[in-house]
């Protein structure tokens, strides 16, 4: 069924359709309507769960966790300072390998106070051992839902999706929502392969001593490895049910290209209009939308930047003291590849400043005509 | 790795973990090592009940309403039978405990409800409204309590003098332990004061000749037009009666005295009321008034003032006010100091009854010029004058309240065509025994109404410092118990496990049981602190509809009206459940050790004390305070 619904609300139908069993959530603007319009559901009945509203979302996850450690299929929301506060449980999850999901909602974080997006809340929480998808879409934000379930509980590690806030968290569009068959069909209940259990009962998250707590951390290197294959998997299995395309990287017009825009969210559809303006313009540039970036698609990133001479890399995120954060991991990636690219950090749409397909074409415009300058270059700033 | 096999614990450790590690963790490889912390083996093996000094107890705690109700009523225990809709229960429960459910459900004061921890909250529970309704349901049903089976107890005859709802009481409860009672009574209809003194627009005559008619049925017998006026002594009662309680009320009454008053000028409020209730004109004496007078004309057109500031005062001057009389109260203290119930005060004044406080009545200035005070007004009504003085309240007195003191040359007259006397009554032993020695032996000695007398008991107003229907009640409810048990040579006056709350109220169902405690673990009354509030949602307090004060004022008919069983149904569920079990399970939930078990099958929740640690979470998690940490 066809339903214009925001970004937000696609998320609520996506989980009701996962049949989550434990909500445990907080609300902050922008992610609100997302548990607001799950807790209705579940008040009307149309999702059977036990819906929790915490004090504070550093208890929304530990509760959220407490629940999948019990087996359940357990899922919160959050944005920008809520997720900083969850920081330390998220580390948590991802170390008790739960296949816990949340939908985050990619807000600035304060101070200045802001409630616009940018991605710099979720690329703070790199490396908690989360892995994490970015929407370009109403549509993507659904399937991603329910595709990180699968993925969450195949992996064994808890899955974040990201989407723009107000951007896509509070604009309607139309979204085909799955029939409750075919979802139940893709995502069956969750068979946990340990859990807490009164029948069966172990003590969990105990101390580990140095001859073993870092093999804990290997495995879980591996799952992240292991799960790159899983995605693609999972996401070719949900495009034959549903027809849509899913791939950890996104390519656009990238068949001749010779320079390529690479970025996440909304931004990478803007990116695809630019790739149009420019190609009008006789430039032969492509885009390439990250739609998975942890685990981070290595070999297809060299797959797919082989050969080209330029890729900007648009960052909504700034590593302070060093640069944009995707221009960092593109450059690691490459290092090693013999035909890399010229890599050019581009930071743009910090705090919501919009990124307009005519100005991100113009930037690129400019940096093939006159080259690149260094590590980082600021796009649509104010400067004197 | 290949995609497919891939598992998250690798297959070989759950065996590990399931039968314990095969090798010390230095030998492992790193397949054979889990990826999240679990404990080799089973935690059962750790007793975490060896670490506890304290223990969780399932317990029943007295609640509040409960404690506060001087009848006793088992209101938390009906409250929950009609939240689950099981009337019959909920009836039962409530008339095991009390005889006059549809008296007390309308002009109890509802010391209960004061009580309620909800009224911390969101506002009480309607209590008396809901005990109404199903005092009214059990009067239709024709529900009888349950009465003493079994031999074994020994049957006594017994007199009960008075049939105010002390004497009903004692009678209705003995009746139950199988003696035979007869209720001598003055009156020609028993009732006491619910017949003639309690307006009808606050309790209707049928409701209380239904409560009446359960009383026969379980075999109490009325000698109505009879007064006990003993030539001889008390004592010799004795000869034809195992026991006697006498429950004649509150009967002497106290005068202002106001000088100069013509003869039938001034009467006092329970002659007054007593009238109104028998439908003769309460006023005026033929002496004052020629032609035809009916009760419903009698006071049209006239001055009433009330002198007084407690309930008899008030409903007077409401029932005045009902037969077309222009009504003041004068007080001679502030609103503050006034005895009557706040509730029945706005109502008398919501009806358009005028209060004049800080003011004393001195004498009748009989056709003397008004002083200093308006001509007489609304056509030539009131055809006395009254003078009156005004007060300030100086040092408190015994009862702790302000005393009135005159004001020199605030003198000042109201016009008056009749004067209530309502300034109190008290207990007069004359009217039972002309022997002076016998009247000072007839006060109480003990809370079980003994008397100086052997085998004489006393209760009600006659005895006691609460005059409410419901300390009368409780007052003869308990006599009847303890005489019971002398009566079966088991009377101990120390003995108070039968016992509960604020005034000592006695539980005639678990008497009945053969049970000689009231059934609490712990007999404290819960106290809105105990409760965890975090559990209970807020949702107001719903009250019974009541005629506007327009139409209310030109008759006598009740001024609430009857609720439906969807408010009562929903009033019901308000409870807290102060100090009960109701299985909801947080315990369960929320014990760190997954030391509380729940029964599958029976719901049942109980503590494996093989692994409670004594933490508490049990206790401070549980809403309504069922869970008690023992040493
Ligand atoms: C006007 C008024 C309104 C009240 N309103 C309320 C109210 O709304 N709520 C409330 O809780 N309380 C109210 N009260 C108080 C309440 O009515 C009394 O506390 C209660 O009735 C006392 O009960 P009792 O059985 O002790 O005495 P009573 O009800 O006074 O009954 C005593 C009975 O004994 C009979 N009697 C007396 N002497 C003899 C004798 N020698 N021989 C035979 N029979 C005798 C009397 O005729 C009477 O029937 C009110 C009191 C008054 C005066
Ligand atoms: S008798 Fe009075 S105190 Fe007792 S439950 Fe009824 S209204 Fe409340
Ligand atoms: S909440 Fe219920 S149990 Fe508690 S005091 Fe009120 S009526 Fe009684």
């Amino acid at each position: 069924m066809k339903k214009v619904i925001t970004a937000n609300h696609a998320v609520s139908h996506a989980v009701r359709l996962a049949r989550v069993e434990v909500i445990a959530a907080y609300p902050i603007t922008p992610q609100t309507s997302v548990v607001e319009e799950l807790s209705e559901m579940c008040g009307r009945g149309d999702l059977d769960a036990t819906f929790i509203h915490s004090e504070a979302e550093h208890s929304a996850m530990s509760a959220a966790i407490g629940a999948s450690m019990t087996g359940v299929r357990a899922f919160t929301a959050t944005s920008s300072q809520g997720l900083a506060h969850m920081c330390e449980m998220l580390h948590w999850a991802a170390g008790s390998r739960l296949p816990v999901v949340m939908a985050e909602v990619n807000r600035s974080l304060a101070p200045p106070w802001t409630i616009y997006t940018d991605q710099q809340d979720s690329l703070s929480q790199r490396d908690t051992g989360w892995m994490q998808f970015y929407c370009r879409d109403n549509q993507e934000v659904l399937d991603t839902t329910i595709l990180c379930f699968k993925i969450a509980e195949r992996v064994g590690l808890p899955a974040m999706l990201v989407l723009d806030a107000f951007v896509l968290s509070h604009t309607s569009e139309a979204v085909e929502i799955p029939d409750q068959g075919l979802v139940d069909g893709f995502l069956p209940g969750r068979k946990a392969e340990f859990k807490l259990d009164p029948h069966e009962p172990h003590a969990y998250g105990g101390m580990m001593n140095v001859d073993c707590w870092m093999e804990s951390r290997w495995h879980l290197q591996n799952a992240m490895e292991a799960a790159v294959g899983i995605v693609e998997e999972e996401a070719a299995a949900w495009e034959k049910l549903v027809g849509r395309r899913l791939r950890p990287l996104l390519p656009y017009r990238m068949e001749d290209a010779e320079a390529a825009i690479v970025c996440a969210g909304t931004a990478a559809w803007t990116a695809t209009l630019a790739v149009d303006i420019l190609r009008e313009k006789g430039l032969k540039v492509g885009s390439i939308g990250i739609w998975m970036f942890r685990p981070f698609p290595v070999d297809q990133f060299r797959r797919m930047t082989g050969g080209l001479e330029k890729l900007i890399v648009v960052d909504r995120s700034c590593s302070y003291g060093h640069g944009g954060i995707f221009a960092q991991e593109a450059r690691s990636v490459l290092y090693d590849v013999d035909d890399k690219p010229e890599i050019i950090g581009v930071i743009a749409g910090l705090g919501g400043r919009e990124i307009t397909a005519e100005g991100l074409a113009n930037e690129v415009e400019n940096i093939i005509r006159e080259g690149g300058d260094g590590l980082i270059r600021w796009m649509d700033v104010k400067v004197k | 790795m290949s995609k497919t096999d891939f598992h998250i614990i690798p297959p070989r450790s759950l065996d590990y973990i399931h039968h314990g590690a095969p090798k010390p963790v230095a030998q492992m490889t790193v397949d054979e090592i889990p990826p999240v912390a679990i404990s080799w083996g089973r935690t059962t093996v750790f007793k975490t009940g060896s670490w506890r000094n304290v223990t969780p107890h399932y317990v029943r705690r007295l609640p509040p309403c409960r404690a506060g109700c001087p009848v006793g009523n088992d209101v938390e225990g009906w409250l929950e039978a009609v939240g689950n809709r099981d009337w019959v229960e909920a009836v039962r429960l409530l008339i095991d405990e009390q005889p006059l459910p549809s008296v007390c459900g309308r002009v109890c004061y509802h010391p209960c409800e004061t009580a309620c921890n909800r009224g911390q909250f969101d506002g009480a529970v309607s209590i008396r409204a809901v005990e109404r309704f199903l005092g009214d349901r059990a009067a239709r049903l024709g529900v009888l309590p349950a009465s003493r089976t079994g031999k074994g107890s020994s049957s006594g005859r017994i007199l009960v003098v008075g049939s105010g709802p002390s004497g009903l009481a004692a009678a209705w409860t003995l009746a139950r332990l199988g003696h035979r009672v007869e209720v001598m009574e003055r009156a020609q209809l028993p009732g006491g004061l619910l017949r003639y003194g309690i307006p009808a627009y606050r309790l209707p005559r049928d409701v209380l000749d239904r409560e009446l008619a359960r009383l026969s049925r379980i075999g109490v017998t009325f000698r109505r037009g009879t007064a006990l006026l003993v030539d001889g002594c008390l004592a010799d009662l004795r000869h034809d009666y195992d026991a006697v309680y006498l429950a004649p009320g509150a009967a002497g009454h106290r005068s202002s005295g106001i000088s100069g008053a013509p003869d039938g000028m001034v009467v006092g409020a329970i002659e007054f009321l007593k009238n109104v209730s028998d439908g003769t004109p309460p006023l005026p004496s033929p002496s004052l008034e020629g032609g035809d007078v009916s009760l419903s004309n009698s006071l049209i057109n006239k001055k009433i003032v009330v002198i007084g500031g407690g309930n008899s005062a008030i409903d007077a001057a409401r029932s005045a006010l009902r037969l077309g009389a222009d009504v003041t109260i004068l007080y001679r203290r502030t609103r503050a100091e006034m005895p009557a119930y706040e509730d029945e005060v706005e109502a008398a004044l919501v009806e358009g009854v005028n209060v004049d406080f800080l003011v004393s009545p001195v004498r009748i200035v009989e056709n003397a010029p008004p002083l200093g005070s308006p001509p007489v007004e609304r056509g030539g009504m009131g055809k006395f004058n009254l003078q009156c003085i005004r007060n300030r309240l100086g040092r408190p007195d015994d009862s702790g309240r302000r005393r009135p003191e005159p004001v020199s040359g605030s003198e000042f007259t109201v016009q008056v065509d009749y004067v209530v006397d309502a300034v109190g009554e008290y207990p007069d032993p004359a009217q039972l025994t002309p022997d002076g020695d016998e009247q000072s032996a007839l006060a109480a000695v003990d809370i079980w109404g003994r008397t100086g007398i052997d085998g004489i008991w006393v209760g009600g107003d006659f005895s006691g410092a609460d005059r409410t229907v419901a300390h009368a009640i409780g007052a003869g409810k308990r006599s009847a118990v303890a005489i019971d048990m002398v009566l079966n040579g088991r009377f101990d006056p120390s003995a108070d496990g039968l016992l509960l709350g604020f005034d000592r109220s006695i539980t005639v169902g678990r008497y009945l049981e053969g049970d000689l405690t009231a059934g609490y673990d712990n007999p404290e009354p819960v106290e809105v602190s105990d409760l965890n509030l975090a559990y209970h949602s807020h949702s107001p307090r719903t009250r019974l509809n009541e005629a506007s004060p327009e139409r209310r004022t030109g008759d006598f008919a009740e001024i609430a009206q009857d609720w439906r069983v969807r408010s009562v149904i929903r009033e019901a569920s308000r409870c807290f459940h102060c100090g009960t079990c109701d299985s909801c399970g947080n315990c369960h939930i929320f014990c760190p050790d997954g030391a509380v078990v729940r029964d599958p099958v029976t719901m049942e929740l109980s503590i494996n004390l093989d692994y409670c640690k004594g933490c508490g979470v049990c206790a401070s998690e549980c809403p309504r305070a069922a869970i008690e940490m023992w040493k």
